[in-house]
């Protein structure tokens, strides 16, 4: 795709730290991420990637650092405000309202669209009614998009695992968000899920959507990627275009170990 | 530790191998020292298995030689090859299903006849090594994971405590973290001295795994050298460590197919570029002025019309002393190039007149412009500045389906092309097979056509199942307004490629006097070539910017038909402003409509465009419409839209489409209108313009 | 089918909701003119005006996952403020009512903001402590409460000079209140916020990830349900014409629970069934004297047991379970 010269950092931490206890899971992390590319966080198990996802989406609160959204600090605001800044997420465990419908998980996706008035709730008003209408009908073209809509009115914990994982993508994605996190979203998933949902993520990623993708499937982060950043210990260690950080002996080393290349 | 020269292990010699007449290998060179570990890389197809089969003996080969300790072994047949310590670990595992794992790797041992104590020592090994395998050791392995089955495979190949171990694709089709951990035995192996071949598509993992490495393509060994040293090259980088991408299969097929001459890195062009040279805003207005005054002195001196014009105006060109004394001019409407028909605003003579091109005349006579030389040199250079903008180079190749002939269209996309160093495709408009055919076949990367063309061919493509076949990444559409989902489908359908809306009018040389920005807000357009003023299209007065008005044009270096203060009937408005491409060029938005586009109904003027962003608001739909207007015997007037639903939209939401469909249109044009849905695909398509508006209402003289 | 025919079965589905709830008010219309024993129409009001608590009740604990063992503290609010107001300060029952439910809202909302904080077992323990507090206040604070005996001379609702009189007007009086609140919790629960307050029943942090705002979600929920319990317990008292304080203690808080899990939880139709079934239970057991608590707990147990998802919820889920695979049984194909 064209790049021009000035292009935006849309997200960018800075410092970012956040110790447990004594251990440091985030230590003066400096993050970058550009509109409209997609973004690969990697590292080995235990770097502080979640923990980073977490930071941005205001789950943890970091000690020190900032986080700028699109001209924004994100740094002590509550979750449910940094989602309605446009920024959504998919949990690496799986956090779907497994009770309620298929369908309904993905309009839960659009509550920052709903409206937040109890009155208008109560009665009625045409205006809820074009609203709601106008939501049933984006939440159904997701699920046309990320093939559930058999399955539309299943309870949502009666899916299979590679289903739930694609509606967790379909509850991210449906808002049409500005960024979207996407935590480990192929994990547990066999060679043919995983590929349909690198195609989906492709897909989205070509309707420009920005997204940080945390993974570990290399094959995935390649195909899918503009950019990676390498987490290790807490720490950035690396980052660039795919092909220069997969070489990058630094990476390699925190993630194979050391290899004796020559005997 | 230092690498001495060390023994060769296995020393293959001008190998080649036959399926019958069909050559497969074709003289293999290659050698594995003495525990060391190397990698054979290439994409499907290359020759890896082929090669493997040959080594052990499964296929014996027609020719060349395989030495294993200095021995040819080349013809033995696979139970010799175990017996002489070749163990292999099979692509896709091969397990005996039904066996457990502990009978699995006995199996393993059965060529080298260990006795029972060496056998139970030998299983010790393996076990202390795949842990995994011990605590599973009962269980039939089919139950078993991908990866656990890997592990059995390679145990089952340790067990025979072979002098060399080849491994065929031990990631193929493991989970991505089990990889890892396959790996990680790979290397321990590697690191005890084990000698290995190991056999890999995944190039990146193969690398980094082994200390040679053979780049195979079509049965040929294309490179070779230190694994850590292919790494890093950068042509090679781009050649097979993309070549694993399934979503990029050209790429793989051009490094597959070892052409390494072919630079797939941009090679170095002379930085040509065709942007004008402006380095303020104040500049470009200076060479404006220039422009102008010039136009004016040449319209004047050359044409009669022009010369009758200015003097029923009581304008001279001298009166022209700055931008804003354009509005002293009159203005040139169609109508006065049909009145002056065949050769309208000519000013030149005729021996300077190189060609003419006309436009489709619907109404009346045709609108002929002539073109000089310069004329023609002027307009395929900054046409060359759109592909420039786009992102075009001399790699490119530019599929052109739009009309040729008298039509301006296909010969300035050609030129503008071949002006950039592309390579064009002139197939002309139409003939979907063949536009289908050279997309696979020539691996078109640009397409240009109408917007329409786009959409027909993009549903094509889609039904035929192309996308992953072409290499398509710039679609250059023009002459038509699109909506946005018409121009997401065409993307979507054709594997994400990106748009470029190119204005441009037979008037004023022909498409190409913009395009697209590469950030896809705003049009760019060519303001050192003509002067864009936007007016109201009553009041003729000027409109402050951002405000949609009639496009106004004069031109600043034409000669044969200068267009002063010209009357495009075109709908737009300027977008004031930097732009965050970084180009100071001055830019537009799209088109919206022509005047005559909009209709009346019930009063109320509106435009299809905003119809169309209507329907391109609300999911599930379709790209197509029609607007049916009709009145019925009360002399009241109806709109009937009928619109597609989405594709694999089932009729079930049809209901809730339709309320939605008319609220959204009442709330936004205040018209209530009928809707009627129809399946996707089933409203006309055509390869020029589509007619969407259907008005069958008696017709005022006036509108 | 022909057009006219199409529109009216498209209304029809378009507007079912409200249809349903218009058609259960109609159906129980007739009842007062067929059954004209006052004692027995009594307990139907009864039925009512705990529909109408039950209802708010539900919303809370059933659709938002929360839990509140001291809801009768509001209806007795709602009782004691309105009795006081129209008694004390001569306003009429419609302004009292009003102003209490204004009233128990601040009240709620500045209980709800610290203890909305908590969850499980000390959210329980808070509201329990709350319903204390409050039943201990009607009963200490005699000169306004009127003390143990509580406060009597209640006048009843009345509109237009007309005033309800006497069981039968009365009865459409609060059931008509009990279907209007049906239908209003019906709306909430199928509007953007209702999902909002499912999503954050099952999964807070999922919920706040999708920008539902927890804490004000729990708290508005709170407050509304508070607010149904109060004009509930105005209802009550001018219907009863007299109130004690006994019927506003910890007890009464978890009758209301158990008609919220009786009749489903987040089954708003089953909160009607729920709240009939445990009010009436006690006077069909009646004549079982002693064993009346025992069998009465016995009975709750094993509807729990056989019937988990609620009265209503549980049968309709079997019957939709079971003509399913019927159907799939006889057409052979999947469902």
């Amino acid at each position: 795709m064209a790049t021009a010269t000035s292009n935006q950092m849309f997200l960018r931490t800075s410092g970012l730290t956040k110790h447990f206890g004594g251990l440091p899971a985030l230590h003066e992390v400096g993050f970058s991420a550009r509109k409209g590319e997609v973004t690969a966080l990697i590292g080995p198990n235990g770097a502080g990637k979640t923990t980073f996802i977490n930071c941005l989406t205001g789950v943890l609160r970091p000690d020190r650092g900032s986080m700028v959204f699109d001209g924004r600090e994100l740094s002590g605001l509550p979750p449910h405000r940094i989602a309605r800044l446009g920024i959504s997420r998919t949990f690496q465990n799986l956090r779907l309202f497994s009770g309620i419908s298929v369908l309904d998980n993905v309009l839960c996706g659009l509550s920052a669209k709903a409206g937040d008035s109890f009155l208008e709730a109560f009665i009625r008003t045409p205006s809820l009614r074009h609203r709601e209408r106008r939501l049933w009908l984006t939440a159904l073209e997701a699920l046309d998009t990320f093939g559930l809509s058999a399955k539309a009115d299943w309870p949502a914990g009666a899916l299979s695992y590679g289903d739930k994982k694609r509606l967790e993508l379909a509850r991210a994605f449906v808002s049409g968000p500005k960024l979207v996190l996407l935590d480990e979203p192929v994990a547990g998933l066999n060679p043919d899920e995983t590929e349909r949902v690198g195609a989906l993520i492709r897909q989205m990623r070509r309707g420009g959507t920005t997204m940080i993708l945390v993974e570990h499937d290399m094959d995935l982060v390649m195909s899918a990627s503009d950019r990676v950043v390498v987490l290790d210990g807490g720490r950035r260690i690396a980052e660039g275009p795919p092909d220069d950080v997969r070489r990058n002996p630094l990476v390699l080393e925190a993630y194979l170990g050391k290899i004796s290349v020559t005997a | 530790m230092a690498m001495q020269s060390r023994k060769a292990l296995l020393k293959i010699e001008g190998l080649t191998l036959h399926y019958g007449a069909a050559q497969a290998l074709f003289g293999i060179d290659l050698e594995v020292a003495e525990g060391e570990t190397v990698a054979i890389v290439g994409a499907n197809g290359a020759g890896k298995s082929s090669l493997l089969k040959a080594i052990t003996g499964v296929i014996p080969p027609s020719g060349g030689r395989v030495l294993l300790d200095g021995q040819d072994v080349a013809g033995k047949s696979s139970s010799h090859m175990a017996s002489l310590g070749v163990a292999l670990t099979p692509e896709g595992r091969e397990m005996f299903g039904d066996l457990t794992v502990r009978e699995n790797l006995v199996l393993g041992a059965l060529a080298s006849k260990p006795g029972k104590a060496e056998l139970g020592r030998r299983l010790e090994e393996v076990f202390a090594r795949f842990p995994k395998l011990r605590e599973r050791s009962d269980q039939p392995t089919v139950t078993l994971s991908g990866g656990e089955q890997q592990m059995v495979a390679i145990g089952r190949a340790l067990m025979a405590r072979p002098r060399l171990l080849l491994l065929d694709e031990p990631s193929l089709g493991l989970a991505p973290l089990v990889t890892d951990e396959i790996f990680d035995i790979i290397h321990r192996l590697s690191r005890a001295g084990t000698t290995i071949l190991l056999v890999e598509q995944n190039a990146a993992r193969a690398l980094t795994a082994s200390t040679t490495a053979y780049l195979l393509a079509n049965g040929k060994i294309v490179r070779s050298g230190k694994s850590d040293a292919l790494l890093v090259h950068p042509e090679l980088r781009r050649a097979f460590l993309g070549a694993a991408s399934k979503d990029n299969p050209a790429q793989s097929r051009l490094g597959a197919a070892g052409l390494t001459n072919i630079r797939l890195e941009k090679p170095d062009m002379s930085r040509l570029t065709f942007m004008p040279p402006f380095a303020s805003e104040q500049e470009l207005a200076a060479h404006q002025l220039r422009g102008l005054q010039w136009t004016m002195r040449h319209a004047r001196e050359g044409s009669s019309f022009y010369r009758a014009w200015l003097d029923a105006a009581g304008v001279t060109p001298e009166d022209i002393r700055s931008l804003d004394d354009l509005g002293k001019l009159p203005f040139v409407t169609a109508d006065d190039l049909r009145d002056d028909y065949p050769f309208p605003l000519r000013s030149v003579p005729f021996e300077q007149i190189v060609r003419i091109h006309s436009s489709s005349g619907t109404t009346g006579k045709r609108k002929i412009l002539c073109y000089t030389q310069k004329d023609v040199d002027d307009w395929a250079h900054f046409f060359a500045r759109c592909y420039e903008m786009a992102g075009v180079t001399p790699l490119d190749r530019v599929q052109i389906s739009v009309g040729y002939g008298l039509w301006t269209a296909g010969v300035g996309f050609q030129a503008g092309a071949e002006r950039v160093g592309a390579m064009a495709v002139p197939t002309g408009p139409g003939n979907l097979d063949l536009q289908c055919e050279f997309l696979v076949d020539l691996q078109s990367t640009v397409f240009c056509c109408t917007a329409s063309m786009g959409l027909l061919l993009a549903e094509e493509v889609h039904k035929r199942g192309l996308a992953e076949k072409i290499t398509l990444k710039k679609v250059i559409y023009g002459s038509e307004r699109s909506s946005v989902s018409m121009r997401k489908k065409i993307s979507e359908l054709m594997g994400g490629v990106e748009l470029f809306d190119i204005p441009g009018l037979t008037e004023l040389y022909g498409p190409g006097t913009g395009i697209e920005c590469p950030h896809h807000d705003c049009i760019h357009y060519w303001a050192d070539y003509y002067i864009l003023e936007i007016l109201d299209p009553e009041t003729l007065k000027p409109l402050p910017p951002g405000e949609w008005g009639e496009m106004v044009v004069t031109t600043l270096a034409k000669e044969a038909a200068p267009l002063i203060r010209y009357r495009t009937r075109d709908i737009t408005r300027i977008i004031p402003g930097p732009c965050t491409c970084g180009s100071i060029l001055p830019r537009h938005s799209r088109i919206k409509g022509r005047t005559d586009d909009v209709f009346k109904f019930r009063g109320v003027n509106i435009y299809p465009s905003t119809i169309d962003a209507i329907l391109s608001s609300i999911p599930g739909l379709g790209s197509e419409y029609q607007i049916h207007l009709t009145r019925d015997a009360e002399e009241r007037d109806h709109m009937r839209l009928v619109v597609e639903r989405g594709e694999g939209v089932e009729r079930g939401r049809g209901e809730e489409l339709q309320r939605e469909i008319v609220y959204t249109v009442k709330h936004k044009v205040m018209v209530t209108a009928e809707v009627e849905l129809v399946d996707y695909g089933s409203l006309p398509r055509s390869e020029r313009k589509t007619k969407r508006v259907f008005d069958s209402r008696i017709q005022d003289s006036i509108i | 089918m022909n057009a006219r025919a199409a529109a009216t079965a498209s209304f029809i589905t378009r507007h079912r909701i409200g249809l349903s709830v218009l058609g259960l008010f109609f159906a129980l219309s007739p009842v007062p003119l067929v059954l004209t024993n006052p004692w027995k129409l009594g307990i139907l009001n009864l039925i009512a005006l705990h529909a109408i608590v039950v209802l708010g009740l539900n919303l809370f604990i059933g659709y938002a996952g929360q839990i509140s063992l001291g809801h009768a503290a509001f209806f007795g609010l709602g009782a004691y403020g309105s009795a006081i107001l129209t008694t004390a300060s001569g306003l009429s029952p419609w302004a009292a009512m009003g102003l209490t439910a204004a009233g128990v809202a601040l009240i709620a909302l500045a209980i709800g903001v610290p203890t909305l904080r908590l969850s499980g077992h000390y959210l329980a323990m808070a509201t329990l402590g709350f319903n204390i507090v409050v039943h201990n206040i009607f009963v200490q604070w005699d000169r306004v409460t009127g003390g143990p005996s509580g406060l009597s001379g209640i006048p009843p609702f009345g509109v237009f000079g007309f005033t309800f009189q006497g069981e039968v007007q009365q009865y459409y009086l609060l059931w008509g209140t009990a279907m209007a609140t049906l239908m209003l919790s019906l709306n909430l629960v199928r509007s953007g916020v209702g999902r909002g307050l499912a999503a954050l029943a099952e999964d807070e942090i999922s919920a706040a990830a999708m920008g539902v705002d927890v804490r004000r979600g729990k708290i508005a929920v709170f407050t509304v349900s508070a607010v149904f319990a109060s004009i509930g317990g105005s209802l009550f008292a001018h219907y009863m014409g007299t109130i004690t304080p006994d019927t506003f203690g910890i007890f009464a808080s978890i009758d209301f629970v158990i008609m919220v899990v009786i009749g489903g939880m987040g089954s708003l139709w089953g909160s009607l069934a729920g709240a009939a079934f445990v009010t009436l239970l006690p006077h069909l057991l009646g004549t079982l004297e002693d064993s009346k608590d025992i069998i009465y707990g016995l009975i709750v147990v094993v509807i729990l047991l056989v019937l988990p998802r609620g009265l209503i919820a549980e049968l309709v889920h079997l019957a939709k379970t079971r003509l399913a695979r019927r159907w799939s049984a006889v057409t052979n194909r999947p469902t």
